[in-house]
């Protein structure tokens, strides 16, 4: 009984703890202030599988206003692409005017993956983050 | 015996859970440059729930420069900012260039938050005789 209780314990604990690690990474937000000039602002997420196994990624960036999409290949098929070991993908839009910008991504163990953000002026980049 | 072993567990639960909910995440001070105009903090509610949060910029001296609530409460998904400038009018409310700047986010639970701290300077632009804001360094707020 003893052993079957801490047995059980030790699941849930593991189990708790994985949780806690695995689904989702998320950037940090960044602020989106244009130059006032004739100049464009986009956004840039790249994803990196530095493991060993292939991970089923799916990448979004989210905003308090609209977006343009401009590239995406962390999409094959028109669903979540499967990053093998190495393998990095990108997705980038052109952002809004004063607003905020942040990177998702969503796998069923994130342990392996990397990512940074990019807010770049004129696709050249001013500031980045890291997805945690 | 078995009783040990629950009570283990409810401590080792609750310091799991502890873990992952810090009541505040804080940059690293940064400094931009002598040329340093602006400060803006950002964070960002990724979760499925409103979260209250309190966001301030501070100065070296701990003192704040600039502070919001975000409207009391961040819901899912929506970003809340708080910006310091140089102006004369508010020295303390004013970024200064010779000054480091950090920015602090507190809640309840900050598990479902990111956040993250800018410095901007002005860019003379010849071309059309404006100073344009372009950012020069920026930490996460962890």
């Amino acid at each position: 009984m003893k052993t079957y209780v801490a047995g059980t314990v030790s699941a849930v604990l593991l189990g708790l703890a994985s949780l806690a690690q695995a689904g989702q990474l998320v950037s940090p937000p960044l602020p989106t202030h244009p130059f006032r000039t004739n100049t464009s602002s986009e956004g840039l997420c790249r994803i990196r599988n530095t493991g060993t196994t292939p991970v089923k990624v799916t990448v979004s960036m989210s905003s308090n206003n609209g977006m343009v999409h401009l590239f995406d290949n962390c999409q094959g098929d028109g669903g979540p692409r499967t990053l093998a070991a190495g393998q990095s993908c990108s997705v980038m839009k052109q952002l809004p005017d004063d607003s905020f910008v942040a990177c998702k991504v969503t796998a069923p163990d994130v342990t392996k993956l990397r990512g940074t953000l990019e807010v770049d002026h004129n696709f050249n980049t001013n500031v980045a983050v890291d997805l945690e | 015996m078995r009783t040990l072993i629950l009570v283990t567990v409810c401590a080792g639960v609750l310091a799991l859970s502890g873990m992952s909910e810090a009541a505040q995440i804080s940059s690293a001070p940064i400094f931009g440059g002598h040329f340093q105009s602006r400060a803006e903090c950002v964070i960002l509610n990724f979760g499925t729930r409103p979260v209250a949060a309190t966001v301030k910029i501070l100065n070296d001296n701990g003192q704040t420069a600039a502070t919001s609530s975000c409207d009391g409460s961040l819901e899912a998904g929506e970003f809340c900012s708080v910006v310091a400038a140089v102006t004369s009018q508010n020295p303390l409310a004013s970024i200064h260039n010779m000054n480091s700047y950090s920015c602090v986010a507190t809640a309840p639970s900050t598990g479902t938050l990111r956040g993250a701290l800018v410095i901007y300077e002005e860019v003379y632009d010849s071309d059309w005789d404006i100073y344009n804001l372009q950012p020069m360094r920026s930490a996460p707020l962890q």
